[in-house]
């Protein structure tokens, strides 16, 4: 038997453990109504919340990205870590008020909450039109993965397109089984899946001292750029990315959804509390592997930017039975990490769509049980677009995560101002949205990611806040004036 | 709303801040010669020091203040 047929054996028995999740989670659970089948009827445990927190939010960007970056830019990338933290941190500034709000209410998505505080119907689904741009994408970029790194470990045995439609073949099916469920659960394996396959990574590159002292002095030698203390343009770029990444990608509204999702506070206290130690043994390990592959990758030409991982697992996996044995704990890892991204990010598209869309407007009238029937065809529908759309990608992940972060970020004074400040206008935060949004994408679509090292999509989000800012302002003047 | 359901208090904002800053070399001149400790430059082992005791405060704050009301 050839090494890429053992992967692929091992592969296989990973994606029927996945069906059978959802089977189980069919049979247990009941998927009838909305809030069974998009939040798993609120009951969520801490074990079950945090493994589905992490799988979601530990995607194939992350593997893929944090050793690329790494090897390409150096040491300052240590960035990574930074924005991972604070993701948990800015979930302080408003889970407590979501949480409390869908223990009184039936919330399911985002934009329920966002109806419940402003009853600004423009705002809440401009908003949704953001999410469903960002959810596309972040969809995309987890199957274009798919699709790489099943052709990339099997040695070309499988090929791109079949890669991407088997895999999002299997998502969708135990999906439609048990929707929150069964991706909860699958989350958990797969959760389980990525940490061992991290413990792979780590027990078989950890240097010690003295391997990572020669590693060190041969970057000093021949790249000193790569180690050297950052000049003041990217240290400007670090901080504005942490507070950038960390402030959008807690407004993921697959993320947001976990809140509602939660059992009770104590559940999500104990996850968050887990939660945000996740990037330390994670980006880390990542990270240290991204060091690695310097030195080792140096002479290679050609290595496309995101395959450094697959790079250096090949090499590992060729030296010893423990490393190949290791090497395919950390594939199925990073097949467990997209799969377990995009399967939330399925439903939560699925649920906006159906809850918040058509459920708003031209399905006013449909029950429950219909709506959650809808939506199940909805999440067939989305992703056959989506795999059609990846059989021709054209951009670099790194380019697909800093776009839609630029969008999310500018959602951020919707839910933070939101439940700090009760007397802010919906009409402010949506001025300062619709600034926010055009000066992101005029940004991005101008090839301007930063100005003067600052991410822009930051830039956006002081405009959007100076907006917001002065549109309160004129409004609270208008009415005292009438009053 | 906020007055109730606002469960901590303003000044871990504050530590927040500071932990962040602390996190980005600021304080060293770009391109310096470098001190290395275990092996890995200084500047980055403060970094990532920084950021565990953010992790650490972060789980504290959790425990202590986010009470149910």
């Amino acid at each position: 038997m050839t090494n890429s047929t053992i992967i692929l054996v091992c592969i296989g028995g990973y994606l029927v453990l996945l069906i059978l999740l959802g089977l189980y989670a069919n049979k247990t659970g009941s998927s009838k109504s909305l809030k069974d089948f998009y939040l798993a009827g609120n009951g969520l445990g801490s074990f079950v919340l945090l493994l589905t927190l992490y799988a979601t939010q530990y995607s194939a960007n992350t593997m893929l990205i944090v050793p690329a970056e790494v090897r390409h830019q150096g040491v300052g990338m240590i960035l990574i870590l930074g924005y991972m933290t604070a993701v948990v941190v800015i979930y302080l500034t408003f889970a407590p008020q979501l949480f409390a709000v869908s223990r009184q209410r039936p919330l399911i998505t985002p934009g329920d909450w966002l109806s419940y505080r402003y009853q600004f119907p423009a705002l809440t689904l401009l908003i949704n039109l953001i999410y469903g741009l960002v959810l596309v994408n972040f969809l995309l970029a987890q199957l274009i993965a798919a699709g790489e790194i099943a052709h990339s470990i099997t040695d070309g045995q499988v090929p791109y397109w079949a890669g991407v439609i088997f895999l999002a073949l299997i998502m969708i099916v135990y999906e439609t089984l048990g929707g929150m469920r069964a991706v909860a659960w699958t989350d958990v394996l797969q959760g389980c899946l990525l940490l061992t396959g991290l413990l792979g990574i780590f027990l078989m590159v950890f240097p010690g001292t003295d391997q990572l002292g020669e590693i060190t002095s041969w970057l000093i030698a021949h790249e000193p750029e790569k180690v050297q203390v950052p000049d003041l343009d990217f240290r400007r770029y670090w901080a504005s990315t942490v507070l950038m990444v960390g402030l959008g990608a807690a407004m993921y509204p697959q993320s947001i959804q976990r809140i509602y999702a939660a059992k009770n506070l104590r559940s999500l206290k104990r996850s968050l509390s887990f939660m945000v130690f996740m990037p330390l043994f994670t980006i880390l390990i990542l990270f240290l592997l991204g060091i690695i592959s310097i030195p080792v990758l140096a002479e290679v030409e050609g290595l496309p930017r995101d395959s450094v991982l697959p790079e250096m697992l090949r090499r590992w996996g060729e030296q010893s039975t423990f490393t190949f044995a290791m090497t395919i704990l950390v594939i199925v890892g990073l097949l467990a990490a997209i799969m377990s991204t995009a399967d939330s990010v399925l439903l939560s598209l699925s649920s906006i769509l159906t809850k918040d869309i058509l459920g708003a407007s031209v399905l006013k009238n449909a029950t429950d049980a219909q709506l959650t029937r809808i939506g199940k065809w909805l999440s067939w529908g989305i992703m056959l677009g989506i795999v059609l759309w990846s059989l021709h990608p054209t951009i670099t992940l790194w380019g697909l995560i800093e776009l839609k972060m630029q969008l999310l970020v500018q959602v951020a004074p919707a839910f933070i101002l939101g439940v700090h400040f009760p007397k802010v206008k919906p009409i402010a935060i949506m001025c300062g949205l619709v600034v926010g949004l055009v000066f992101s994408l005029t940004t991005f679509f101008l090839a301007y990611s930063t100005l003067y090292g600052i991410q822009s999509g930051l830039v956006g989000l002081m405009l959007n806040l100076l907006t917001c800012f002065i549109g309160q302002n004129t409004l609270t003047k208008r009415i005292r004036k009438v009053q | 709303m906020s007055q109730k359901t606002n469960p901590f208090p303003h000044w871990i904002w504050g530590v927040y801040g500071v932990l962040f800053t602390v996190s980005i070399p600021w304080y060293l001149p770009a391109k310096t010669s470098m001190k290395l400790v275990l092996a890995l430059p200084l500047w980055l082992l403060c970094s990532i020091g920084a950021i565990l005791l953010t992790a650490g405060f972060t789980a504290w704050v959790i425990s202590y203040f986010w009470k149910e009301y």
